[in-house]
């Protein structure tokens, strides 16, 4: 398993636990789902927040899973509090996760501005096939995942800066059919809507089965102005009746919004409607995200068509990609040989000293220091006990 | 093919599926099928073989160009091409639509 998800900061914790438009509905869901006794799985639990709440509330037991060294804080925060003996900190993935008895209820926030986000689907998925009790309870329930046309200048301007306009008087153009492959996060103010939201895609993490995420909306212009992309956000149902939304008139949250680009802007008028299909795809650990459709007059009359991706939004070569391709047959190099060395004496009984002699007397034009043979064993160690 | 993706070859049309998406960049093409999470990568040949095939109702459209630019003979080509659009199908990165009436 990869690094994915682990990217967060002590300091960003901190955020998430102050942002109130959050943690008040998630303590909510928790009071609602949690039963004397309970066993609660905790999923990204970082510095343990949901599970030391859980525990607050009566749960017999709380296992913390965090991929990010934040757990080791979550241990000691566990001991202070009182709960060392109920609170299980595990630092890993759920995905690698084992319980003797499952849990009876999953909490878990691994969204990042969308819910389609890294790890998220597929650890749920995993998580509540594998570690729910039959009838347990998942927290969130549901994500509600919308869009709108939106008149935002502001937003579009780092695609168009400095790619098409900058100040040096370049072309620099060819960046641009790029970046406008890219969503960014961006505060929608809500007057740059230019339609009224249309919910696209619901997630139910109760039934779900499906990692990719697909859907489709039209909406007609309520003004004229410039659609310079859509905006997407989500809102959530925790658990029966309580939630939150993330929408652009509400208290902004921590997650922001999503803005996806057109590939230029287009001069709509009062009427006019817009159809796009929106959709994420879990490729090889990530998400390709795809926004594509048309810009009809009221009439019906087709003004643009636009088919983008985040697949476009980087640049791929054959080098890069060629070990996902079906067909690649890898070649024996001297990185797999030094490999092979190093791994061979992995074995419980060489010494670093000996394995350092036995990599630089093999290797002597590439180890012609013993530090450089140390680090590279070393980092050898580190990625397969990773 | 039209701008549809779509490559009339006489007794077959060729069509690239929604599901796939390409990239070109410095005389090399990336195609992902996001069905199959297949990558697929041509090299420079492939890329020109790819772009001659734009907008051509035959395949001995595309001979004729490609016969101008490269050293081989017609039958070789047409062989090459052949493969080439096989290959491609095979992969589901190109598909074969019922020609329209």
């Amino acid at each position: 398993m990869n690094q994915l998800g682990t990217s967060y900061s002590l300091s960003s914790y901190g955020d998430m636990i102050r942002d109130q438009g959050r943690m008040a509905p998630y303590v909510a869901a928790l009071k609602k789902a949690i039963k004397p006794g309970c066993t609660v799985l905790d999923i990204g639990a970082g510095t343990g927040i949901f599970s030391l709440l859980a525990c607050q509330m009566g749960a017999g037991k709380a296992i913390a899973v965090e991929a990010n060294p934040a757990i080791r804080i979550a241990r000691e925060i566990a001991a202070v509090n009182g709960w060392a003996d109920k609170i299980t900190c595990f630092e890993g993935f759920s995905t690698d996760l084992e319980l003797e008895q499952p849990a009876d209820v999953i909490v878990s926030d691994l969204r990042g501005a969308l819910p389609l986000f890294k790890m998220h689907l597929p650890s749920i998925i995993d998580a509540r096939d594998r570690l729910l009790a039959p009838g347990g309870t998942m927290i969130p329930q549901q994500d509600k995942l919308w869009a709108a046309p939106l008149d935002a200048p502001t937003a579009y301007q780092r695609f168009e800066q400095p790619w098409l306009t900058n100040e040096y008087n370049l072309d620099l153009s060819a960046v641009h059919r790029f970046e406008i492959n890219r969503w960014s996060r961006y505060p929608i103010d809500p007057k740059e809507l230019l339609a009224p939201a249309q919910q696209w895609l619901t997630l139910d993490y109760r039934t779900l089965t499906d990692c990719n995420g697909s859907g489709s909306g039209t909406w007609q212009a309520n003004r004229s102005g410039h659609l310079h992309g859509l905006g997407v956000w989500f809102s959530t149902e925790l658990i029966d009746g309580i939630g939150y939304s993330n929408a652009p008139d509400q208290p902004s949250l921590i997650y922001g919004q999503a803005f996806f680009p057109m590939p230029e802007p287009v001069q709509v008028d009062s009427g006019d409607r817009i159809e796009a299909t929106l959709s994420a795809h879990w490729v090889d650990q990530e998400y390709i995200w795809r926004w594509q459709g048309q810009i009809l007059t009221s009439e019906g009359t087709p003004k643009v068509t636009f088919d983008q991706s985040t697949f476009n939004a980087s640049l791929l070569s054959n080098k890069e990609i060629q070990y996902k391709r079906g067909d690649f047959v890898p070649q024996v190099t001297i990185e797999v040989e030094i490999e092979k060395l190093i791994l061979t004496h992995f074995d419980g009984k060489t010494p670093m000293s000996d394995l350092v002699n036995c990599l630089c007397q093999a290797y002597p034009e590439r180890f012609a220091k013993r530090q450089t043979a140390l680090s590279r064993i070393a980092e050898t160690f580190k990625r397969v006990n990773a | 093919m039209d701008n549809r993706g779509t490559l009339n070859m006489g007794t077959k049309l060729y069509t690239k599926p929604n599901h796939v998406l390409v990239q070109t960049v410095d005389n090399e093409m990336i195609l992902l099928n996001l069905e199959s999470e297949y990558y697929f990568a041509l090299d420079e040949i492939g890329v020109r073989f790819w772009e001659v095939l734009q907008g051509i109702d035959s395949l001995d459209q595309a001979i004729d160009t490609l016969e101008a630019e490269y050293d081989i003979d017609r039958e070789t080509l047409r062989q090459d091409l052949d493969d080439f659009l096989r290959q491609l199908e095979g992969k589901g990165l190109l598909q074969t639509v019922e020609p329209q009436p």
